[in-house]
């Protein structure tokens, strides 16, 4: 998997393209290898993908349309899709490591601060009201209607 | 003929390329060999009806590495 290709970009991000696939050199310190799964996740349906690690904390990222050979503008759409992708999977990973600490302290108060047994003998005291209460609409059942008729 | 790939261990789950091995035996002789950073893997007599067949195999891989990675992740969180 080889290409000679000239370098194109999508303002900032270069990309190669020689005809047939289009491929990506990105920096570990502004693409981590998670944003860069994740993006590469949503197209492994239509691309062929290969992640290769060229250097340290650099990642070239080759995508190979399956459909038949793409023509120069397509290659270049598919780039562009690839690196928005790619934008957005970068903002999920800051999001998610950014709110980690919150999330477990949300899920650990929710667990531990109302016991679980508790809510449920709450219910069941809310269904054993209900059926001790009387019918709201006093709505007549034809046995109680014939009852009452004798 | 035989085609050869290399993925980088540090992209590539070692358990993730093996199980692509596995699944895809049936249409070529698979082999690994893996050194410090990087597992070759070479396919001898590939079945000649699967086009792009090594194509197809480093999808698979990498979906199984992203799995690995997405599941480790999990049990760390």
């Amino acid at each position: 998997m080889s290409e000679t290709a000239a370098p194109s970009s999508l303002d900032e991000l270069v990309f190669l393209e020689d005809g047939r696939r289009v491929a990506f050199q990105l920096h570990e310190s502004v693409y981590p290898i998670d944003a860069v799964y994740g993006a590469a996740y949503l197209f492994l349906d239509r691309c062929f993908l290969y992640v290769h690690r060229v250097a340290d904390a650099v990642l070239e990222v080759r995508l190979k349309p399956k459909a038949a050979p793409a023509g120069p503008e397509a290659l270049e759409a598919l780039a562009g899709e690839f690196a928005n992708a790619l934008l957005d999977q970068v903002v999920r990973v800051q999001v998610a490591r950014s709110t980690g600490r919150i999330r477990e302290y949300y899920m650990a108060r929710a667990f531990l601060s109302a016991p679980a047994s508790a809510s449920i003998d709450a219910l069941l005291a809310e269904l054993d009201q209900e059926e001790l209460a009387a019918e709201a609409l006093e709505i007549e059942v034809p046995w109680q209607a014939g009852g009452r008729s004798e | 003929m035989s085609l050869r790939i290399d993925f980088s261990r540090s992209v590539y789950a070692a358990s993730a390329v093996e199980a692509a091995v596995a699944a895809w035996s049936q249409l070529g002789r698979f082999t690994v060999e893996a050194s410090a950073d990087t597992l070759h893997v070479t396919v001898a007599d590939p079945h000649p009806g699967v086009p792009d067949l090594l194509d197809h195999f480093a999808n698979h891989a990498l979906f199984l590495s992203i799995q690995d990675a997405r599941r480790a992740a999990g049990a760390s969180a």
